[in-house]
């Protein structure tokens, strides 16, 4: 059987990956350490404890977010 | 003999021994605006969420050198331009830090900054309801501040000039008067360009004030800090001290009396 694959963007990138990825090995796939981060996910913000649960699914839009400095 | 002792300032039911509240942008580099804070001695430090850069992870983190356990975060809405964005992005930082006490910032456009208020107004009522303790960024106008202050939010901030001009206060009648009608904390919020411009807002009875340009656009911005920490002290106490009234013709401060003879 042949691994599909879907296209996600996330921060307004298309990205390719294989199906079935939670939140929690998107993040792994793409080095992004898990603190001091927030995902929407199409419009939604998924809570932290539900990272593991959210599997990415073709066209969905992700934004991951952090704290910058600011005014 | 009176002596007049300060109260703390309370926000959103906290409260805070400075009335200084320090913007964490434009800084050369996170160490340096690390060392400005700690100069201003501020407990409340305004903070910006962005998407995290995929590409550079080496990128330096904000939160390693600003701790958000030593110090308040506020997240603001910098360079949202309608309600919406502005709720969908305190949303994403009350998960990010747990925090529900953020600073509202609906922009009009890009060449002044001013708020547009009327999706200012949406936006508080809109965050309010979701348990939101909105510090609202507003323009200089008692009506407006009036109707903000209606929707439920928890403090007014209105502008001095435009974000990052440095030109002081402009109108500082329109701020007196939202200061008087005001049941809640005013924080000056934009537009101080030295440490007299914060001075003068606590001289005129704002209860904060908020820089950043002023202390990050400083050629020494350490010294600014601490320069503006003590402006803010200096405006506070002269606001409780009471000014002097001012008069149109000069009043001695010696005595006329029993001089030595001129002739």
């Amino acid at each position: 059987m042949t691994e599909k694959t879907i296209q996600v963007f996330i921060n307004g990138k298309k990205k390719s990956f294989s199906e079935n990825n939670t939140l929690v090995s998107l993040l792994n796939i793409l080095e992004i350490d898990g603190n001091g981060i927030a995902i929407e996910v199409n419009l939604v913000v998924i809570p932290k404890s539900q990272y593991k649960n959210i599997i990415i699914k073709n066209d969905d839009k992700i934004e991951i977010v952090q704290f910058i400095g600011g005014g | 003999m009176e002596r007049i002792s300060d109260i703390k300032i309370n926000i959103a039911k906290k409260e805070f021994s400075s009335r200084l509240i320090i913007g964490t942008g434009k800084f050369e580099n996170y160490e340096l605006n690390k060392l400005a804070l700690e100069a201003s001695e501020a407990e409340i430090v305004t903070v910006a969420i962005r998407r995290v850069n995929l590409t550079d992870k080496s990128l330096p983190k904000l939160t390693d050198f600003i701790s958000p356990k030593k110090y308040t975060f506020l997240p603001n809405t910098a360079g949202c331009f309608n309600a919406n964005e502005a709720v969908r992005t305190l949303r994403l930082a009350k998960d990010l830090g747990g925090w529900n006490m953020v600073k509202l910032e609906v922009l009009s456009d890009e060449k002044t900054l001013y708020p547009n208020m009327i999706e200012t107004i949406n936006a508080s009522e809109k965050l309010v309801e979701d348990g939101f303790k909105v510090l609202a960024y507003c323009n200089d106008d008692p009506v407006l501040c009036k109707i903000l202050e209606e929707t439920g939010c928890s403090a007014i901030m209105p502008l001095g000039s435009p974000i990052g001009s440095g030109l002081g206060i402009l109108n500082p009648l329109n701020i007196k008067l939202i200061i008087e009608q005001s049941n809640l904390p005013v924080i000056l919020d934009a537009g101080l360009g030295t440490a007299s411009d914060a001075s003068f807002a606590m001289e005129l009875g704002c209860d904060a004030v908020l820089a950043n340009s002023a202390i990050a656009e400083a050629k020494y911005p350490i010294l600014m800090a601490e320069s503006f920490k003590n402006a803010v002290i200096a405006g506070r106490q002269s606001f409780l001290a009471k000014r002097m009234k001012k008069k149109v013709y000069a009043s001695s401060s010696s005595p006329l009396q029993n001089l030595i003879s001129r002739s």
